[in-house]
């Protein structure tokens, strides 16, 4: 093989999951944290360019603190970085910090982990990024934030907050931003999603939706792509919203951390952050054009901050011509294939997963057609309008105008007939009752289900948490969230008062805090809270105040046996450990735990969400009767 | 002629440490002819963790059977899990199974880094298509090879 015709097989998710399993299993880290960091003569911490590797191009543009567990990773990463002296082997674990020689003044020091955070955030706030172990293995690796007044800290098993002596896991926590190998969680990027826009290379062929041939294929893209035009002017346009059918890019800059629609449209022209063009293949054009011979320049000859720092060149321009051809030839056969097969949102996905491996300049964050990304949602799992920036005077109206967009789209690409048959069979009387979010993610799964098909080694925790997110979205929406109106109606915020001072006399109840302050100001409550807040109103503790208003409120609901039984808390707890949080943290679901995820909840016999639906129903007088008689 | 299979066994009680182009294909040979340790419950080839792989875990290949059955019997005590050792039957079946269980590679014999690699310019990038192999302390040029 060429050098630089090859890239390592990378996929984080998997890893992670497998990392967490064996070597972590739902612990931070495979050890306690001694903390040693990496001193100079001068300074009482030293900036690296590679202190937190875990955050990969999200890292901040001047470099990270590196904080180390242990004295063997300092060691290790002193050693990565020229600066080790004494030799590195399995005598370092016996040996105190100030007994192990590193170069050029600097030292390895073993510190109080909160004083030194206390005193990076002190001097430099927010704007230079701490690492953990960076350089050792990625289970070890980590990064650390501040959160409010308390500090925590990522690693592949999730966000933990840092305690004097403990450390405690906030799955409520979501950092302020992404690491290298974050997950996407759109449905975009999952194999054969089809594409919602009809007519994606309209500006080629117009709105025929009948295959091109190889050869036309071919044929067009080397009209395209062999053009000599100006990229800037003939595709790329300016646009604060695009239409669903253009296809845009949103892609900082990996070096200074600089938005690219940014520099290349200016702040004023900026709402959403996307560069906007025509078609997928005028963003080929583009990264062909634009990108890619500048990127090729910085791997040749390397670059250097104003502020200090910086990379060397690779200086073997033979290489980096290589690595060039194989990525234009990878972005053409990208294009070539959506022509041929159709467009999917996986070629968009594999055009950036192919910047993020082969690029030192060019990360893309979001891609697609921008009516993909409305439906199926961004990378991180969130909506399109969360980019919106809140301090624009227009924010209401373009949130809202987004919105709109996407009720349009959601309407008009209704799941296929037989799906929806499928559906309406399986729950019966309960379809009509499904609102109509529920009924597209329900749609959804089923159709991404019965696509995928029964695929060795596919990991199929994508449709496993959306069966676990849709009946976390019913039960809040059929029961939490009309007993939290009532509530709020009759008791009024002094009653809310009056609760919390009663509440705080008492024991610390989790489950009391969670419904009071989901009571007081609408906090999320997850499918784990509201397991652990039906399971206790079986029993409960004659103060709880909270849990009785609860309990009377179930009690008027078609359904009370059921919603208080122990079937139900069963199933909310397999679906919690087993379909969610097994698919999240630890394992890659197989296609028999993902089908069994969809027969015990949507498509049965008998399935969770038809008994949801009709128990959650107000009870009538009939159905009071019914019960009086028995 | 001499067997290939007593080259390889012969070679492999030592580290190649000056390789030549012909030790590829004796590590290539062991490789596929190796023993691997899998969970006798779910078939997943038991994980590892590796200094020269720093993104994953690894599987653990060995040439010899009685290697494998004492590292089976360390696995079983660490994960509290059965686990049984296997004769790899398919090398690319295995890597692949590999990668599908999350694994970043292999190593051999302890010794000899498995890396799985794609070409740029394969479109599904969902699973491997490359191997490669280092020969950690290579005193000449031949450091590594890719299959």
């Amino acid at each position: 093989m060429d050098p630089g015709t090859t890239v390592k097989w990378v996929d984080y998710e998997k890893f992670d999951k497998a990392s967490n399993r064996y070597m972590l299993m739902g612990e931070p880290l495979p050890e306690s944290i001694d903390t040693h960091t990496i001193n100079d003569s001068i300074h009482e911490y030293v900036i690296f360019r590679n202190g937190a590797t875990f955050l990969g191009p999200y890292i901040s543009d001047i470099g990270a603190v590196p904080i180390f567990s242990g004295i063997r990773w300092a060691s290790y990463f002193a050693q990565q970085s020229g600066l080790l002296i004494t030799p590195f082997d399995s005598g370092l674990e016996g040996m105190a910090a100030e007994d192990i020689e590193l170069s050029d003044g600097f030292r390895i020091e073993k510190i109080s982990l909160l004083d030194l955070l206390k005193k990076v955030q002190d001097d430099h706030g927010p704007f230079v990024d701490i690492g953990l172990n960076p350089l050792s293995q990625r289970f070890r690796q980590g990064w650390f934030f501040k959160y409010g007044d308390a500090w925590m800290l990522q690693t592949i098993s999730g966000v933990w907050e840092i305690n004097q002596n403990s450390l405690k896991r906030r799955d409520d926590v979501i950092p302020f931003k992404g690491h290298l190998g974050m997950e996407s969680t759109s449905d975009g990027v999952l194999p054969n999603v089809s594409s919602i826009v009809a007519a994606p290379f309209k500006r080629i062929i117009g709105s025929d939706h009948s295959p091109v041939s190889e050869d036309d294929a071919t044929e067009i893209i080397d009209g395209e792509f062999g053009k000599d035009k100006d990229v800037l002017s003939d595709g790329l346009h300016a646009g604060s919203l695009p239409s669903s059918d253009e296809f845009v890019i949103a892609a900082f800059d990996k070096i200074t951390g600089e938005s690219f629609a940014e520099a290349i449209y200016g702040d004023s022209d900026v709402t959403l952050g996307f560069l906007v063009f025509p078609d997928v293949l005028a963003a080929a054009n583009f990264l062909i054009k634009d990108i890619i011979p500048h990127d090729q320049e910085i791997r040749l000859s390397g670059f250097h901050l104003s502020h200090g720092g910086g990379q060397r060149g690779s200086n073997d321009s033979e290489r980096d011509e290589r690595v060039t051809q194989g990525i234009v030839t990878a972005i053409r056969r990208t294009c070539h294939d959506a022509l041929v097969h159709g467009y999917r949102p996986e070629h968009a996905s594999h055009i950036r997963r192919l910047m993020h491996d082969a690029t030192v300049t060019f990360e893309v964050t979001e891609i697609g057609y921008f009516g993909d990304l409305l439906f199926f949602g961004t990378s991180d799992g969130g909506e399109v309008w969360d980019r919106v920036d809140s301090d624009l005077s227009d924010s209401g109206d373009i949130v809202a105008k987004l919105k709109g967009v996407k009720e349009s789209i959601q309407v008009r690409s209704r799941p296929i007939s037989e799906v929806e048959s499928r559906l309406r069979r399986s729950l019966g009387s309960a379809y009509d009752l499904l609102s109509q979010d529920s009924h597209v993610i329900a749609s959804s799964l089923i159709d991404k289900y019965d696509r995928i098909g029964n695929r060795s080694g596919y990991d199929y925790a994508g449709i496993t948490m959306k069966v676990s997110k849709l009946i976390e979205r019913e039960l809040n929406v059929r029961i939490f969230r009309p007993w939290r109106e009532s509530t709020r109606q009759g008791i009024g915020k002094e009653g809310l008062r009056e609760w919390r001072s009663a509440l705080e006399s008492k024991t610390l109840n989790r489950t009391d805090t969670a419904l009071m302050e989901w009571l007081e100001n609408g906090r999320k409550l997850d499918l784990g809270a509201i397991r652990f807040a039906l399971q206790e109103l079986g029993d409960i503790d004659s103060d709880s105040q909270v849990k009785e208003q609860l309990l009377e409120y179930i009690q008027r609901l078609n359904g009370e046996s059921w919603l208080l039984s122990q079937e139900l808390f069963d199933l909310l707890q397999d679906i919690s450990t087993k379909y969610r949080n097994g698919g999240v943290h630890e394992h890659v679901v197989s296609y028999a735990v993902c089908k069994e995820a969809i027969e015990r909840v949507v498509l049965g016999p008998e399935p969770m969400l038809q008994i949801l639906m009709v128990s959650t129903q107000p009870r009538t007088s009939l159905n009071q009767d019914a019960d009086a008689t028995v | 002629m001499e067997d290939s299979s007593d080259i390889s066994l012969t070679r492999l009680t030592e580290a190649i440490t000056e390789p030549l182009p012909q030790d590829r294909q004796i590590l290539v040979d062991t490789l596929s002819r190796g023993y691997y340790v899998r969970s006798r419950d779910t078939h997943e080839p038991s994980a590892a963790y590796s200094y020269l792989h720093s993104d994953g875990l690894v599987s653990l290949l060995f040439s010899d059977l009685s290697e494998a059955e004492g590292i089976a019997k360390q696995i079983e005590e660490a994960y509290e899990e059965p686990a049984e050792v296997c004769r790899v039957t398919g090398l690319w079946d295995l890597f692949r199974e590999c990668a599908a269980c999350g694994y970043q590679g292999v190593v051999l014999d302890n010794y000899y880094p498995v890396t799985l690699f794609n070409r740029l310019t394969d479109i599904d990038r969902s699973l491997p298509s490359l191997m490669y192999m280092r020969f950690p302390d290579s005193s000449n040029d031949l450091y590594g090879f890719f299959r």
